[in-house]
């Protein structure tokens, strides 16, 4: 019994310990309100801009302006948002603008849009402007009428037209328009207007077909239509000249005597035809033949190494249709 | 010219428009607008008109903040508050008859007092019998409990204890 007492008199000892020290707080009183340090809290504020993109939609037909120049202003006062922008043929036109430089009224802004070259004018476009945000103004066809070649491709020899014959037309930088003749032999090519001012133009016919690719020159004449008749392959008298060899290669030497070193009259293309009358070794003499005019021509004797050309016989693509013997 | 000006003043305010963007740690804060309540962080592009508000900022046991933003004419403004934590404080005082005054306005007599205090440094004063003779700054980073005593009193002296109670 005593024993017990002393357990239970421990255990109230041992409570109240823990009440007064680890539960002191109990009946402590609450402050009434939470008491801050008034420090500022980490704080971040970020303003983001917006920007405008104004796309100007551009075609152009038969067109080829140097550049364009573009510029932005205020149509209000003609005080320049942004001026002096320059753009290749080509290069999509749009430019971008910091928020809220535009004009919100309507038809605040205004958009001059300035190809450089021979007859052009300005566009011009009256917007209203966006705080910021895309503005795609309307769609603009630049037509200029074309520069135009047109012409007939037929077989010197018989005068028979060549359907689907290739025909070109290249400026000084290598710029290329390539056509096809319809089934009758004709052509026809359009051209940028700007190429009615070029004088440097050629027109190349016959380039990837059996026949040697010629080349002449394009005079407009004060025209924007000019037309050029081309007439390919040998003429009817070289044609009677028989056992035709063609040449494989351009720069194949066509020499005044058959032995190495002699001198050389001048280079044979590729596609060249040359007559060939005698057999030596492995050297030939033919004679080839070279117009100075469309219907002038003479026969220059020469002689070429075997290796360059390749019989084709006295039948030959120049007698029978071009579109067959392509194949 | 009165059409004019009442459609740039329609147009201004229906396209002059901010987009705003509040979040917080903690998450779930709420947030007042020019004092309506416009939902809990995070908010996307609520969208505003420039000029200047006043945001509050609220979490059960985080310190509130009011901020004064200016609102520019740009296309989206992103605030970000990181609030202070409150924290439970046990004060105990082992001398008797001395007043203790926290951040120059909160003043207590108790030797025993139950705070809430904002994470962060506090100023402490003490005073016996009208009489200041102690100021320390206190640090606030958890739940915890101080202890007040006077160690050395002869050399005025002060010693505060710092136990956890986490």
């Amino acid at each position: 019994m005593l024993i017990i007492n002393k357990k239970i008199l421990f255990s109230f000892l041992f409570i109240l310990t823990l009440l007064i020290n680890g539960c002191g707080y109990m009946l402590a009183p609450k402050y009434d309100q939470p008491i801050y340090t008034f420090k500022r809290p980490y704080v971040s504020v970020r303003q983001t801009y917006g920007e405008i993109h104004i796309i100007t939609p551009v075609q152009l037909v038969n067109a080829s302006p140097d550049y364009f120049d573009l510029q932005v202003i205020k149509t209000s006062d003609n005080s320049p948002i942004i001026s002096g922008i320059q753009y290749m043929v080509g290069e999509p036109i749009e430019v971008y603008l910091p928020q809220n430089s535009l004009s919100l009224e309507v038809n605040g802004n205004t958009l001059i849009l300035t190809p450089i070259g021979r007859n052009y004018s300005p566009i011009v476009f009256k917007f209203a402007g966006i705080r910021y945000g895309e503005i795609v103004l309307p769609h603009t066809v630049i037509n200029k009428r074309p520069a135009i070649v047109s012409g007939l491709v037929s077989k010197r020899f018989d005068g028979e037209p060549l359907a689907h014959f290739p025909v070109a037309i290249i400026d000084s930088l290598g710029n290329k328009f390539s056509e096809y003749t319809n089934m009758y032999g004709e052509y026809e090519i359009k051209m940028p207007n700007e190429y009615f001012y070029y004088n440097n133009l050629k027109i190349v016919s016959g380039e990837g077909s059996p026949f040697h690719v010629s080349q002449n020159n394009i005079d407009f004449k004060g025209s924007f239509s000019t037309v050029s008749d081309i007439l390919v392959g040998p003429s009817k008298q070289f044609m009677e000249e028989g056992n035709f060899y063609i040449v494989q290669n351009d720069l194949t030497h066509y020499r005044k005597e058959p032995f190495n070193g002699s001198e050389t009259q001048f280079l044979l293309s590729m596609n060249e035809l040359v007559a060939v009358s005698r057999v030596a070794g492995n050297r030939l003499l033919g004679q080839v033949e070279v117009f100075y005019e469309t219907h002038k021509s003479v026969n220059i004797t020469g002689w070429v190494n075997a290796k360059d050309v390749i019989w084709i016989g006295d039948i030959n693509l120049y007698l029978s249709g071009y579109g067959d013997e392509i194949q | 010219m009165r059409i004019t000006l009442i459609i740039s003043i329609i147009s201004h305010l229906l396209f002059s428009q901010v987009l705003l963007d509040i979040n917080s740690i903690p998450s779930g804060s709420t947030v007042r607008l020019n004092g309506a309540s416009i939902g809990e962080t995070p908010i996307l592009a609520f969208k505003v008109t420039p000029g200047n508000y006043t945001l509050h900022i609220s979490s059960g046991e985080y310190a509130p903040v009011t901020h004064e933003l200016f609102v520019q004419d740009v296309k989206r403004v992103k605030i970000k508050f990181v609030l202070n934590p409150l924290y439970k404080v046990k004060f105990r005082s082992k001398d008797q008859g001395l007043t203790f005054e926290l951040n120059d306005e909160h003043r207590w007599v108790d030797n025993r007092i139950k705070l809430i205090l904002e994470s962060g440094k506090h100023t402490l004063r003490v005073y016996e019998n009208g009489h200041l003779f102690d100021e320390q700054i206190i640090q606030v980073n958890r739940n915890m409990e101080f202890v007040y005593s006077r160690q050395k009193p002869q050399q005025n002296e002060i010693l505060i204890e710092e136990n956890n109670i986490d």
